[in-house]
C-alpha cells in the first residue's frame, strides 16, 4: 500500500515538474535565446518540424503557436521537438499565413516572456531531398566521407556512399542534372574509383582523364540534355596560413575547361576555355544549355602572389547540336576591377537568376571567412548582394530548387568552421528573406556533430541508388576511358 | 543457487592478474596512457546508442569505459591485470564444464598469456577482449541448462545479443555450445546437429543480416564486428588464434584424463615451467621498449613534466628523433637549451622539429613543439590532422582538448565552446573544461592566463605560408614580432647549431639581444667562439662576445686533440661530446662540408682549420 502512495506521488511530482506552468512572469522586448535561429522566418509548407533549443540555461518553456486557423500551446523543458504529424497539420493549415509563436521560459528560477516571433509558410515547396557530403572540416587528410541524402520533410536520411566501403577513399561530392535524382554524379577518387554516373539507377564509372588534360574531371555540372557534362580539371595545391581566423589556402596552379560527351565518352574544349595564361573553372550551363558560365583569372605566380588572385565571372555560347562553343568571352562581373574574386556560378532553373560566391580571393571560398553570395538578375544585370542571407562566416556552395523560390548553401555562420545547409526563400519578386538551418529531430545534433555539411544540393526524388551499389560499382567494374574528340 | 567460481581454483587466475599488473604498472605504463589519448569517450546516451548501433559496439564502448581512466597508472595496470584474470577464470569455469582436471587447471592462462602479449603491441585493442568475455560470460549458464528447448531458446536468444555486443567473438560461445552439445549431453543425434546447423546459420547468416541495418560498413567488418586491431582493415589472425585456443582448451577437459596427487604435482610444475617460459618469450618479443620510450616522453610534454622529462634523458639518453624533439622541447621550457641540448643526444633536425606525417603520433608531438612555439594554426593543424589520421574513425580527446585552446588563443570562441561542451561530457575532462568555459570571450582572463596569454602575444601578427622546409624563416618572423620570444631565438639558434649551419646562426645571433641572458647560452658561446676561430689565428683573442674562461680553455685542448691526432674522435668523445664542437664534427646528421663551414665568411680570404 505504502509503495503504491509512493509510486503515485512520484508520478504526480514527475508530471508536473515536467509540464511546469508560468508563474510571475517578466516581460522582455528579447526575442527568445533559440538555437537554431528561427526567428522571424519564410518557411516552405513540406519542411520538417522546426525543432530547437534554448540556451541560457532554460529549465522549462511554454511555446504558444498561433495560426489562423491551428494554435496550440506546448509545454517542454530546454529542447523543444514537435511530434511530426502536430507539425504537418499545422503548416497544411497555415500554408499561406503567418504564425506567431509566444515563448515563455524559466531560467534560474524565474519566468522571463521573449518577445513573439513569426513564421511564414509559403506554399511554395522546397525540393523534398537534399544530399550532402559529411566530412570534418580538415585540412589534407580525411578521415570518415560519407555521401548522405536527407528528405527535409521528415528527418529521414539514408548513406549514397561511404569511404568505409571503397577502402578509404575520398569521394566529392554528388551533384544532379536538372534537380533530378535520376542523373547525377560524384568522383569516387583512389584505386578503383572514378566518377560514378547514375543515369535512371544505371551506374556507370567513368575515368575522366584524357590524354593531355590535366587532371581528371573536378568541379562539374550537367546540360540540361544530360548528353553533355562540364569540368574544370586542375592542379590544387593546399597551403596553410598562420595568421588567426586563417586557415587553409586552396589554390590551381593551371587549370582548363572540358566538356564530356556523356554518350561517345569524347572529351573537347576550346582554346578559349585553356591554355596556360589563363585559370579556368567552376563551369555551368546556362537553363537554356545554350551558354556556359565560368570562372576564369589570369595566372600569377603562386603561392607568392595568392592574394592577388581574383576570378572574373564569365560566359561564352554553346551549341549543344555540334558541341561548338562561341568565339567571344562575355564578361558578367570584373573581379579585377571590383577587387574581389567570384567562384561556383549557378542559374536558377527559370533562367532569371545567376547565384554565385565572392570572395576577397582565391578559388576556395569555404575557407575564407569573408565569401559572401550575390546574385545576378540575368534579365536585368541588377546584382542583389544578398545582404539578409550573407553573415560574416563563409556562406557558399549553393543549389537551387527545381522551381526556383529556394535555394540552400552551406554556411559557416555559427561558428566559422562547420558548414551547415541553409535553406533561403526567393519571392515572385525576386526578393530574398532570411536564411534558416536544416532541422533536426534533436536540435542538439548540430552542438555535438563534428562534420561539416558539404556541398548541399537539392532534388526533386530520392537517388535510385545507396551505399552497397557504390561498393559494388567500384569492386566489380572496370572504368570506362574517355578520350579527345 | 550455481555458483561455478567456487569450484575452480581461483590462484592461477589472481596470480596472472598480478602478474600482468605489474608488469604494467611498473615496465609498461605509457602504453596503456598512449590509448587514453585516442578516443572521446562520452557520457551521453547519443554516444552509447552511436557506439552500441553497429555489431560490437557494445564491447567498444565498454572498452572505451575502461580506457578513459588510463591516465591513471594504477587503474590501466588493475584493468588489465583484472580483465585478463578474468579471462583466465571464464575459461578456467568453462572448462569445468567438461570436465574437472586438478592437474590441468593452469591450461586456462594460456589464452590471456596470449592476448597480453598481443596487447604490447599498441595497435591491438581492448574492444577484443572485452568481446571474448562477454562471449564466455552465458557459457557456464547454458552448460547448467538441462532442458533441450530451454537451451535451444537460450541459444537463439544468445547468439544475436552476443553477435550485437561482441561482433565476431559470437562464435566462441557458438562453437564451445556446439562441442558441449555432441560431448556432454545426452539428447538424439538429430538434437545435437540442429544445434550445430542453427548455430552455423546464425554464424554464417547474422553479418549478412546486419548489411541490412548497417550498410555502411563492407561484409568482413561486419563478420569480425568489433576493431581487434586499430587498423580495421588488416587481418587479426593472432586474436583468431587466441579465440581458438579459448575453444579448444576447454573441450581439452573432455579428452584429457586427470592424475593422481604425486603425478598431479608433476604435472602442474611442467605447465608452469611451460607458461612461464612461453609468455616471458613472447612478451619479451612483442615488448617494445623504443615505443614505450616516446610514450614516456611525449606523455610528459602533454602534461608538461619538463622536469622529469630531463630526468629521464640524464638517466638514458633518448635516441629516436621523436623522443629526442621532446627532450629539446623540455629543455627549451626549462630555459637550459642553449646550455644543455648537446649534453645528449642530437640527430639533426629531426630531433627538433620532427615532419610532418599522415598518421596519429607524429603530428601530436610536432604539435607541442609548434603550440609552446606559438604557431598556434600549425598545432591547430597537426592535431585536427593527428585526430583525422586514426584509422579506426575514433575522436581523440587530447585533439579536442588542443583545438578548443587553439581556438580561444584565435578567439574563435564558438567552435571553442563546441568542442568545449563535447569535454564537459567526459570524466576526466569536465572540471578543465567547466573551468575553461569561463574564458570564453573574456580577453582580459585569456590575456591574464600565463600560457595562452603568452601564446596570444608569440603568435604571428601577419600572415604567411606555413613552408616546412623554411622553418628558420617561420621562427625568424616570430622573433621579428616580438624580440622577446626567448623560445623562438632558442629553437632558432638551435636550428642553425643542428643543421650546422653557421653562416645564418651568425647572423641570426644579433636577434637575441633583446632577450637578456646573464651569460651567453654556453652552446652558443662554443658556437661563437668556434666562427671567430674560422678566420683568427688564436680564436680567444680580442673575441668581441664575453667568452667564458672554461669555454676558451676547452676550444684550445679541443683544438690541440683535433689538430694533432690521426683519430682524433675517441678522445674527443671522451672530454668533448657534450659540445657543439663534437657534433658539428662527429655527428652524421647534416654534416656540412668543409666549404660549407667555410662560406660563413664568404668574404675570408684564407680558411682556417675547422678546429680552431
Amino acid at each position: 500500500m505504502m509503495k503504491k502512495w509512493i509510486i503515485h506521488i512520484l508520478l504526480f511530482v514527475f508530471v508536473f515538474s515536467a509540464c511546469e506552468r508560468p508563474s510571475s512572469i517578466v516581460e522582455s522586448d528579447a526575442l527568445p535565446p533559440i538555437y537554431p535561429d528561427y526567428t522571424n522566418i519564410v518557411i516552405p509548407v513540406n519542411i520538417a518540424p522546426l525543432n530547437f533549443l534554448l540556451r541560457d540555461s532554460v529549465e522549462s518553456t511554454e511555446i504558444v503557436i498561433e495560426g489562423k486557423n491551428n494554435s496550440f500551446t506546448m509545454y517542454e523543458d530546454e529542447i523543444v521537438q514537435f511530434s511530426e504529424k502536430k507539425w504537418k497539420r499545422l503548416v497544411t493549415s497555415e500554408s499561406g499565413n503567418k504564425i506567431t509563436i509566444r515563448i515563455t521560459a524559466k531560467s534560474n528560477g524565474k519566468w522571463i516572456r521573449y518577445a513573439p516571433f513569426y513564421w511564414k509558410i509559403v506554399p511554395d515547396k522546397l525540393d523534398p531531398y537534399l544530399s550532402y557530403r559529411l566530412i570534418e572540416p580538415g585540412y589534407e587528410v580525411w578521415n570518415k566521407i560519407q555521401l548522405c541524402e536527407r528528405r527535409i520533410e521528415t528527418f529521414d536520411e539514408c548513406v549514397l556512399a561511404d569511404n568505409n566501403l571503397t577502402d578509404g577513399s575520398c569521394m566529392n561530392c554528388h551533384i544532379y542534372g536538372n534537380q533530378d535524382a535520376s542523373l547525377s554524379m560524384f568522383h569516387l577518387r583512389g584505386k578503383n574509383g572514378g566518377t560514378i554516373l547514375n543515369r535512371d539507377g544505371k551506374l556507370r564509372k567513368i575515368n575522366t582523364k584524357a590524354e593531355g588534360q590535366i587532371s581528371p574531371a573536378i568541379y562539374g555540372n550537367f546540360h540540361p540534355s544530360g548528353k553533355y557534362a562540364v569540368f574544370s580539371t586542375n592542379t590544387i595545391i593546399p597551403e596553410f596560413h598562420s595568421l588567426k581566423n586563417e586557415r587553409l589556402e586552396v589554390y590551381d596552379t593551371e587549370s582548363d575547361i572540358i566538356i564530356i560527351d556523356l554518350e561517345s565518352n569524347k572529351v573537347f574544349s576550346s582554346p578559349l576555355l585553356s591554355g596556360k595564361a589563363n585559370l579556368e573553372t567552376f563551369p555551368v550551363f546556362s537553363t537554356d544549355g545554350a551558354k556556359l558560365y565560368f570562372c576564369t583569372a589570369p595566372a600569377v605566380p603562386l603561392p607568392d602572389s595568392v592574394r592577388s588572385l581574383k576570378y572574373n565571372l564569365c560566359s561564352i555560347d554553346f551549341h549543344a547540336s555540334n558541341g561548338s562553343f562561341g568565339t567571344q568571352i562575355d564578361t558578367l562581373f570584373n573581379g579585377i576591377e571590383q577587387n574581389k574574386s567570384v567562384c561556383h556560378p549557378k542559374t536558377s532553373p527559370d533562367g532569371h537568376f545567376l547565384l554565385y560566391t565572392v570572395a576577397d580571393y582565391g578559388t576556395f571560398p569555404i575557407w575564407h571567412q569573408e565569401t559572401d553570395l550575390q546574385m545576378i538578375d540575368l534579365r536585368t544585370g541588377n546584382i542583389d548582394s544578398l545582404t539578409i542571407v550573407n553573415s560574416d562566416r563563409s556562406d557558399s556552395y549553393h543549389s537551387w530548387s527545381s522551381n526556383s523560390r529556394w535555394f540552400v548553401f552551406a554556411s559557416k555562420r555559427d561558428d566559422g568552421l562547420y558548414g551547415k545547409p541553409y535553406f533561403c526563400y526567393v519571392d515572385k519578386n525576386g526578393e530574398v528573406h532570411k536564411p534558416f538551418v536544416l532541422p533536426q529531430r534533436n536540435p542538439t545534433k548540430y552542438d555535438n556533430f563534428l562534420k561539416s555539411f558539404n556541398i548541399p544540393e537539392l532534388s526533386k526524388g530520392p537517388v535510385p541508388f545507396n551505399a552497397v551499389d557504390i561498393e559494388k560499382i567500384r569492386k566489380e567494374q572496370i572504368a570506362e576511358t574517355v578520350s579527345n574528340r | 543457487m550455481y555458483k561455478p567460481w567456487t569450484k575452480i581454483n581461483g590462484w592461477p587466475s589472481i596470480l596472472l592478474g598480478l602478474l600482468i599488473f605489474v608488469f604494467y604498472y611498473f615496465y609498461y605504463p605509457y602504453h596503456l596512457h598512449y590509448q587514453e589519448q585516442f578516443q572521446l569517450f562520452l557520457n551521453s546516451s547519443e554516444y552509447l546508442s552511436e557506439q552500441a548501433g553497429k555489431p560490437g559496439g557494445l564491447s567498444e564502448y565498454i572498452a572505451g569505459y575502461f580506457i578513459q581512466f588510463f591516465s591513471y597508472r594504477w587503474y590501466g595496470a588493475l584493468t588489465m591485470g583484472v580483465l585478463l584474470g578474468l579471462m583466465s577464470s571464464l575459461i578456467a569455469i568453462t572448462a569445468l564444464g567438461f570436465g574437472r582436471k586438478k592437474a590441468f587447471e593452469l591450461l586456462a592462462c594460456i589464452p590471456p598469456v596470449l592476448y597480453w602479449s598481443l596487447f604490447c603491441d599498441e595497435n591491438y585493442m581492448l574492444a577484443g577482449l572485452i568481446a571474448l568475455l562477454l562471449s564466455l560470460l552465458p557459457l557456464p549458464l547454458y552448460q547448467k541448462i538441462k532442458s533441450y528447448p530451454l537451451r535451444i531458446s537460450y541459444l537463439l536468444v544468445m547468439l544475436p545479443a552476443l553477435y550485437w555486443f561482441a561482433g565476431g567473438m559470437f562464435m566462441v560461445f557458438g562453437t564451445i555450445v556446439i562441442a558441449w552439445e555432441f560431448l556432454k549431453t545426452e539428447d538424439t543425434t538429430l538434437k545435437k546437429w540442429s544445434v550445430l546447423f542453427i548455430s552455423c546459420l546464425l554464424f554464417i547468416g547474422l553479418p549478412f543480416l546486419a548489411k541490412l541495418v548497417v550498410v555502411q560498413y563492407p561484409i568482413e567488418r561486419l563478420v569480425s564486428g568489433v576493431t581487434f586491431y586499430r587498423y580495421p582493415q588488416y587481418p587479426v589472425w593472432p586474436v583468431v588464434v587466441i579465440a581458438l585456443s579459448t575453444v579448444i582448451i576447454p573441450v581439452l577437459f573432455f579428452f584429457i584424463p586427470d592424475y593422481e596427487k604425486k603425478q598431479r604435482v608433476f604435472a602442474v610444475i611442467f605447465q608452469l615451467a611451460i607458461i612461464i617460459s612461453g609468455s616471458g618469450y613472447l612478451i619479451s618479443m612483442m615488448v617494445n621498449k623504443e615505443k614505450e620510450e616516446v610514450m614516456t616522453y611525449d606523455y610528459h610534454v602533454r602534461m608538461r613534466n619538463w622536469d622529469k622529462i630531463i630526468e629521464m634523458a640524464d638517466k638514458k639518453a633518448p635516441s629516436s628523433s621523436l623522443s629526442v624533439s621532446c627532450l629539446n622541447l623540455a629543455l627549451c621550457k626549462k630555459g637550459i637549451m642553449g646550455d644543455r641540448m648537446f649534453h645528449y643526444y642530437q640527430n639533426g633536425l629531426a630531433g627538433l622539429f620532427p615532419s610532418f606525417a599522415r598518421d596519429y603520433t607524429i603530428p601530436f608531438i610536432a604539435g607541442e613543439i609548434y603550440y609552446h612555439l606559438g604557431f598556434v594554426n600549425t598545432a591547430q593543424r597537426y592535431a585536427f590532422e593527428a585526430m583525422e589520421a586514426l584509422p579506426d574513425y575514433q575522436k581523440s580527446v587530447r585533439a579536442i582538448k588542443r583545438l578548443a585552446e587553439t581556438n580561444i588563443i584565435n578567439g574563435e570562441y564558438n567552435v571553442a565552446r563546441k568542442y568545449l561542451k563535447l569535454l564537459q561530457k567526459t570524466t576526466l575532462y569536465k572540471h578543465w573544461a567547466d573551468k575553461t568555459m569561463l574564458y570564453l570571450s573574456d580577453e582580459a582572463k585569456i590575456e591574464a592566463d600565463p600560457e595562452w596569454g603568452t601564446l596570444r602575444k608569440y603568435r604571428t601578427k601577419v600572415d604567411f605560408l606555413f613552408s616546412e622546409p623554411e622553418k628558420d624563416m617561420m621562427l625568424g618572423i616570430l622573433l621579428q614580432q616580438n624580440p622577446t620570444h626567448r623560445m623562438a631565438f632558442e629553437y632558432l639558434m638551435a636550428y642553425c647549431l643542428l643543421t650546422k649551419d653557421l653562416k645564418h646562426f651568425h647572423s641570426y645571433y644579433p636577434l637575441g639581444k633583446e632577450i637578456n641572458y646573464k651569460s651567453i647560452p654556453l652552446h652558443y658561446q662554443e658556437a661563437l667562439i668556434y666562427i671567430w676561430g674560422l678566420n683568427h689565428e688564436d680564436p680567444t683573442k680580442n673575441i668581441p662576445y664575453p667568452i667564458n674562461d672554461k669555454i676558451k680553455n676547452d676550444v684550445r685542448t679541443y683544438g690541440n686533440i683535433y689538430t694533432s691526432q690521426q683519430n682524433p674522435e675517441p678522445m674527443l668523445r671522451k672530454q668533448f661530446s657534450g659540445t657543439f664542437w663534437y657534433y658539428l664534427h662527429f655527428r652524421k646528421h647534416n654534416k656540412a662540408t668543409y666549404e660549407e663551414l667555410y662560406d660563413v665568411y664568404a668574404d675570408n680570404t684564407s680558411p682556417v682549420s675547422p678546429g680552431v
